[in-house]
């Protein structure tokens, strides 16, 4: 530019620079013509049959084809083929997850029923919410379709397209207990359900059913020995059941999301309402049930029924221990049912999840497939949902769980899947519930609750935490 | 360029020394043009984002706030006044400083041991660097795996040795005394070897002649390797240095992978902290805040390096 002896140029120069970003989203052939067809191409003709405008002429032929170079580069980089893009859904999904494989399974009869081809991008679970954060902040769709965890709804929902209507009320009313609240947000339906899970009792069948272990039980607790379904029993059982390089459960206290679900899942059973968050958005940590939950997660950890490092330990590491015989018992995901009967064969069993004094109560953790707001396909992405509402037993068969009754009732007896059953009763009971849909969830969770959890099942004293998590949360909240 | 070219070929040989030289400006100047598209980039992908960065953080702005506010310098004060920052920064200056520490000595004997050509060394070498070639977000979970008390390696070990009585006797990811040390073992395994190919690229280039006189002179190992080879490789010790430094107080993957920064805090480095303030609570200005902090921390780390060398 600083060559350039005259306003004129200068101002060529300049909007050329900016006409060749401003096409880096069309194709690259688009952005050439442009750029030469542009009426200060002319001027600039016109200024070159001048003296001075041809002592020029070189250098500026130079800096033109930088700058074309850079433009094509740009746009060929950015854009790619946009004939190729234009019948082509994109969807983002968890790596290697059941999402992925139902996706690829049906994405050849989508594209033979609508001539629409379905690009699955993939990532793992931490940057698919990372992803689709980066997309909803910037405003931009690289995706048209996502499928993700109901807790990202609030941080995500502005990016988000609203489906209802998508549905019809007929297919609505097939779908689960508490899956269209869940995807709700300010009135608004942001997602089809995909599938719905909450955690249950995974045991071992085999040392439930063990004669020796029957007698010795009895003999101890003064009851008979069967699959737990109080706090008080599965105490007792897992006490019983450490024993020989065993232990009788374990519990997640790793830092994190997984720590506190579970917190909270024995803080509903022991009848918490309104998970955190009660009426008015004003955290409820002062009701009973939160202590007697810590308290009773304390009383496992001092029965030393539970491994020693539990504050490391996450929902995997736990269920590769229980696949390995190391665990006699684990309240987790319903779906890790399938993977522990492949290791274990039919040693393994499932019930519904424990009940405190409330009764028996679990959190929800469905995941939704959304159609970007920026996406420029909203119809055919929102036939694509409807197409994959009709593809929800994919699910089942993949991962083990789904989002429509009527697949869960047709499952519910098969004998491969015969965690259907106790999941269905989990999800059915009074005090299931979700956890609060806040855009500040994440930050409660991670900065405020689990540390709040380790501190406790540390020794700390159980009051004293929760009423500091309780002004910590309205600090924050403001 | 054309112009040049069609210079060059036809007047080069009859035009005075002084149009040359001009000639040769000019064609610099041109040349100048080419790097026009990187410096764009550069704009675009460095310069703005630094800028936008250091603008946000005198906002409140992200998802917890409406709209755009200007607060000054809050979200600085915010953060030195918070005790989570400044355990982070903690952490943060006792992970660089023990895990450079001990990379930087186990890099220099490796090194000095495999300047030996004895039978093998090259074989050993290989393997040596071998965890170079492991992504570090790999290599942090293969050392949860070896360090868990349930499935690791390690505690088997010490307890075979008789260091420990059982594997439950140190619980290194979920005993916030040693989490931050597990850390520090992940990444000296994983970083000791860049060290070492550093340090060994540096003893190489030493003339052997130094050597030669040194062994002339009776100079006993010690001797050469205090008087002879660390004195020799000042400059590569001092750069490697402090390419170390900030690569490990930007550590994020190995954190991540191995504790996410638990239990309670423990191992949070200043990181891992701007990552979950930024990405996953979406406070955008006081994620700013912290991160232009740090960036000025590691840029006066760098400047006064720089400093320190060129008056060496």
């Amino acid at each position: 530019m600083q060559i350039c002896g005259s306003v004129r140029e200068k101002s060529f120069t300049k909007l050329h620079i900016v006409v060749s970003l401003k096409n880096i989203c069309s194709p690259f052939k688009l952005c050439i013509e442009q750029t030469l067809k542009s009426q200060h191409t002319t001027q600039y003709a016109s200024f070159l049959v001048t003296e001075k405008g041809s002592k020029m002429k070189h250098k500026m032929q130079t800096l033109i084809s930088v700058v074309v170079t850079a433009a094509a580069v740009l746009s060929l980089a950015a854009c790619g083929s946009s004939s190729a893009e234009s019948k082509t859904l994109s969807i983002l999904v968890e790596g290697g997850g059941p999402a992925e494989k139902v996706a690829r399974s049906n994405a050849a009869e989508f594209e033979k029923e609508t001539g629409y081809k379905i690009n699955i991008d993939t990532s793992p679970y931490s940057g698919l919410y990372d992803k689709l954060k980066a997309e909803t902040d910037s405003s931009k769709a690289t995706h048209d379709l996502a499928v993700i965890d109901v807790l990202w709804f609030p941080a995500l929902a502005k990016g988000l397209s609203s489906v209802d209507g998508v549905l019809s009320s007929s297919e609505e009313s097939d779908l689960m207990p508490q899956l269209k609240e869940g995807g709700t947000i300010d009135g608004k339906l942001l997602g089809i359900p995909t599938w719905t899970n909450a955690k249950i009792l995974l045991y071992r069948k085999d040392l439930f059913e063990n004669e020796a272990n029957k007698t010795a039980f009895k003999e101890q607790y003064g009851y008979d020995l069967k699959v737990p379904t109080t706090w008080a029993e599965y105490r007792d059982t897992a006490k019983f059941f450490t024993k020989d390089d065993m232990y009788g459960t374990a519990i997640i206290g790793q830092t994190g999301a997984d720590s506190v679900t579970g917190w909270l899942e024995f803080a509903t059973q022991a009848g918490a309402n309104n998970l955190v968050l009660g009426k008015g958005n004003k955290p409820n940590l002062g009701d009973k049930a939160y202590s007697q939950a810590l308290d009773y997660m304390r009383d496992l950890v001092k029965d030393g029924s539970i491994p020693a490092d539990y504050l490391s330990l996450g929902t995997s590491e736990i269920s590769n221990m229980f696949n390995q015989g190391k665990i006699a018992m684990q309240l987790t995901w319903a779906h890790f049912y399938l993977s522990s009967a492949e290791e274990l064969g039919d040693k393994v069993g499932a019930a519904p999840m424990i009940a405190g004094s409330a009764g028996v109560g679990a959190i929800p953790g469905p995941w939704y497939e959304v159609v970007m707001k920026n996406s420029k396909k909203q119809d055919i992405a929102k036939k694509y949902l409807e197409f994959m509402y009709g593809k929800n037993e994919g699910y089942m068969e993949t991962l083990g769980v789904a989002a429509r009754k009527s697949v869960f009732a047709k499952y519910e007896d098969n004998a491969k899947y015969a965690h259907v059953k106790a999941l269905e009763t989990t999800l059915a009971a009074k005090q299931t519930q979700n956890r609060p849909a806040t855009k500040m969830w994440t930050e409660i969770e991670t900065e405020i609750l689990s540390p709040l959890v380790q501190n406790s099942l540390k020794g700390a004293n159980t009051k004293d935490e929760l009423s500091k998590a309780q002004q910590s949360i309205e600090d924050l909240l403001g | 360029m054309i112009i040049n070219l069609h210079r060059k070929d036809n007047f080069s040989h009859t035009v005075p020394k002084k149009r040359r030289m001009l000639s040769s400006t000019i064609e610099r100047k041109t040349l100048g043009f080419f790097f026009l598209p990187a410096g764009l980039f550069m704009v675009a992908f460095l310069l703005f984002p630094l800028l936008k960065l250091v603008y946000d953080s005198f906002f409140a702005v992200g998802d917890n706030y409406e709209g755009r506010t200007f607060i000054g310098f809050a979200n600085y004060i915010k953060a030195f006044t918070s005790q989570q920052f400044q355990s982070g920064s903690l952490h943060t200056l006792v992970y660089v400083v023990v895990a450079v520490g001990l990379e930087t000595v186990l890099g220099l004997v490796l090194a000095v041991i495999l300047t030996n050509k004895y039978r093998g060394f090259k074989a050993i070498r290989t393997f040596l660097l071998s965890p170079l070639m492991i992504a570090p977000l790999v290599a942090g979970l293969v050392w949860k795996f070896m360090l868990s008390s349930q499935f690791g390696i390690v505690n088997v070990l010490l307890v075979k040795v008789g260091i420990i009585q059982s594997t439950d006797s140190i619980l290194w990811l979920a005993d916030s005394r040693f989490s931050l040390l597990a850390c520090i073992i992940a990444d000296v395994w994983l970083t000791t070897p860049f060290m070492m190919l550093m340090f060994l690229a540096g003893i190489q280039s030493i003339p052997e002649s130094l050597y030669e006189s040194a062994a002339v002179e009776g100079a006993n190992k010690w001797q050469i390797i205090t008087k002879i080879i660390l004195p020799s490789i000042k400059g590569v010790l001092f750069s490697t240095l402090v390419i170390r430094v900030i690569d490990a107080a930007r550590t994020f993957d190995i954190i991540w992978a191995m504790t996410q920064g638990g239990p309670q805090g423990s191992s949070e480095l200043l990181s891992v902290q701007i990552y979950k303030m930024l990405q996953r609570y979406g406070d955008v200005g006081y994620a700013s805040a912290m991160a232009v902090i740090f960036i000025i921390v590691l840029i006066g780390l760098t400047l006064f390096a720089q400093h320190k060398q060129n008056r060496d």
